[in-house]
């Protein structure tokens, strides 16, 4: 066998085993698209018949709607607050020359790696007490824990791809702290600082058990919705309902895209 | 964008990183209108004193004084000192325009004013058309360039450099250190400029201090370091440096006779030898010949390397085991060149038997 050849050989089974692992990756998740469309009262796969009759009756059910409305007015304040609080804490650490950076940088990336039933269990009783058990900031503040990390991440991940001499630069200049940011540090990590906020609200959308602790039937969100149809009554409904979930985040998961190759570009010019 | 830049006067200024002594207590005073270059290894000290005098870096002890009045404690934005960085540090998201004129925005210049002095500051660098470009559109040297007016165009006390040719290659930044000396002569400019390339430094600057372990160990002249330095590092780090190690130093007919270490005995015009020191021979001040001239100092050797560039001969000479001198003359058309194996001898006169602290 010649080099060439066998050169030939080892990179179509590259390409199977990417193609594969590919499948593996993404397949599951979009088994439940063909089940949304079934024509019969039960879930199965392959679906024995088409329609699009689970996704009238959702829309006509009152919960799904006003679910769905639930979580976004939960990811929205979720987004917002940890982008705030996240930008804040990834400056400080990156940038901070301060005796514990490294340690504060674990603490604050611990949430994320916790088990989330763990601060589920841990949050009730503290929100309970303080009466936000089952209200609208009760869960806001469960899912900014979370999602700080998240934007810490992306915002440090962007503030360590320049130099500080631009903020050194723009203070000898004559800008004041606020004015440095806002004219100099800010501009070159926006795009870091809106990927974290849209992977904070993904999440929010997307979170169940903090959801299933500290939210109430007034307050239940999709994921949560989602959860307790499916004890009880296994209709094509959740599989429409998930179909919705899984193209909004995959509209987000695109603009995450977007951005990041608009990032890299800049940072190449 | 005219008249004499400040006068400033470091008293005891010091820095220290936990157990580091970064820069040790140091008193310095910079002229108006100086050009004043601070050189020395990295780790020396010598960015430390630029961001404690821009005002990044807290200093531990002492004063800064400007025109008068004390720095220490006030923040960057408040010094008025232009700074150029080593990578420019020219914003990526603003035009060139847009980056020159951000120090006058900072200061709340009304626009019409920003927009008459940002066109000054590219006609003064030269580069007019370029106001519209973002700065990942110039090369090097041009963003070099922008970098100077950005940091001149609000006519701050002082512009400090910290190695701001370091990044262009060879030609470009000789070219370049021309332009950032005129640059300083139009606008009268104070400036304190870091480098740890001896050559640029001598090339442009009024005085120079060359730093080392965190202190400065000579301040003059280029001609003065070079002529008369006063440690061997300052011998060795500025311009190449013959160096004899001594072993004993006894008076001799308005000088002294040096005994060195590999046993040669050297005549020396100085009288204040004393073992602590050791013999600096700069390669300029040494001929080589094939017969024995009569001359102060003359050792017998051979020559171990020869080398032309551009310009002069270096030769290597070998005086003993372990003992090899360097030589340098200019390259006239047709000098005769020695060969390698060839043994000549080296002289120089007692005036150039420089006597300097070892250490």
């Amino acid at each position: 066998m010649t080099w060439n050849s066998s050169g030939r050989l080892a990179r179509v089974f590259l390409v199977a085993f990417t193609v594969a692992v590919l499948i593996y990756l993404i397949m599951p998740t979009f088994v439940i698209v063909p089940m949304s469309f079934s024509s019969k009262s039960y879930l199965s796969f392959p679906p024995p018949g088409w329609s699009v009759q689970w996704y009238q009756t959702m829309l006509e059910r009152h919960d799904y709607p006003q679910a769905f409305w639930n979580s976004i007015k939960i990811g929205v304040p979720v987004a917002l607050l940890s982008t705030t609080l996240g930008t804040l804490a990834a400056l400080g650490v990156v940038r901070g020359r301060f005796f514990g950076a490294r340690p504060m940088s674990a603490v604050v990336i611990a949430p994320l790696m916790l088990p989330q039933i763990i601060l589920a269990i841990g949050l009730y009783p503290i929100m309970a007490k303080f009466g936000l058990a089952g209200s609208y900031p009760g869960v806001v503040l469960g899912h900014t824990v979370i999602c700080i990390p998240l934007v810490f991440i992306t915002v440090a991940a962007s503030l360590k791809n320049y130099h500080p001499a631009y903020e050194y630069a723009a203070m000898t200049l004559g800008a004041g702290w606020w004015s440095t940011f806002w004219h100099v540090t800010f501009p070159m990590i926006r795009v870091g600082v809106i990927v974290g906020g849209i992977l904070a609200f993904t999440f929010s959308f997307d979170e169940l058990i903090i959801a299933l602790f500290l939210t109430s039937p007034e307050t239940r969100t999709l994921p949560r919705l989602l959860w307790e149809d499916l004890r009880q009554y296994v209709t094509p409904i959740i599989a429409a309902a998930t179909t919705l979930v899984l193209c909004i985040s995959f509209l987000l998961f695109g603009a995450v895209a977007l951005l990041q190759r608009r990032l890299s570009k800049a940072s190449k010019s | 964008m005219s008249g004499q830049g400040a006068r400033i006067e470091y008293i005891d200024i010091s820095k220290r990183y936990g157990a580091v002594e970064a820069l040790r207590p140091t008193s310095l005073t910079i002229e108006a209108g100086e050009f004043f270059s601070i050189i020395g290894p990295s780790g020396s000290g010598k960015t430390t004193l630029l961001g404690v005098t821009a005002g990044y870096v807290p200093p531990t002890s002492g004063q800064i004084v400007i025109d008068g009045r004390n720095v220490v404690g006030e923040p960057p934005f408040q010094r008025n000192i232009g700074m150029v960085f080593q990578n420019y540090a020219l914003f990526p998201h603003m035009t060139v325009a847009q980056n020159i004129g951000f120090p006058l925005r900072m200061r709340k210049t009304p626009r019409a004013e920003i927009a008459e002095r940002v066109k000054k500051m590219l006609k003064l660098v030269q580069l007019e058309e370029m106001a519209q470009r973002k700065p990942g559109q110039l090369s090097g040297g041009q963003q070099q360039r922008i970098a100077l007016a950005r940091a001149a165009v609000y006519d701050p006390l002082m512009l400090l450099m910290d190695e701001p040719l370091s990044a262009l290659d060879k030609n470009l930044r000789e070219a370049m250190q021309d332009e950032v000396k005129q640059f300083q002569t139009v606008l009268g400019s104070t400036v304190l400029y870091v480098t740890h390339d001896q050559a640029e430094a001598a090339a442009m600057s009024d005085r120079i201090a060359i730093m080392n372990h965190g202190r400065i160990v000579q301040i003059g002249s280029p001609r003065d370091l070079y002529e008369h330095p006063v440690a061997r590092f300052v011998a060795s780090f500025l311009g190449e440096a013959n160096i004899f190690d001594i072993e004993s130093v006894s008076p001799h007919a308005g000088g002294s006779l040096i005994a060195t270490r590999h046993g040669f005995s050297l005549v020396c015009a100085a009288t204040q030898g004393h073992e602590g020191h050791c013999v600096c021979v700069r390669p300029e001040a040494v001929a080589l010949t094939s017969s024995r001239p009569e001359h102060d100092n003359v050792l017998q050797g051979r020559v171990v390397d020869a080398t032309y560039t551009a310009g002069s001969l270096r030769y290597r000479v070998e005086l003993a085991p372990d003992c090899i001198i360097t030589q340098r003359t200019p390259s006239v058309r047709g000098i005769e060149m020695f060969d390698i194996g060839a043994t000549v001898f080296a002289s120089w006169r007692a005036e150039d038997t420089l006597l300097v602290d070892d250490d």
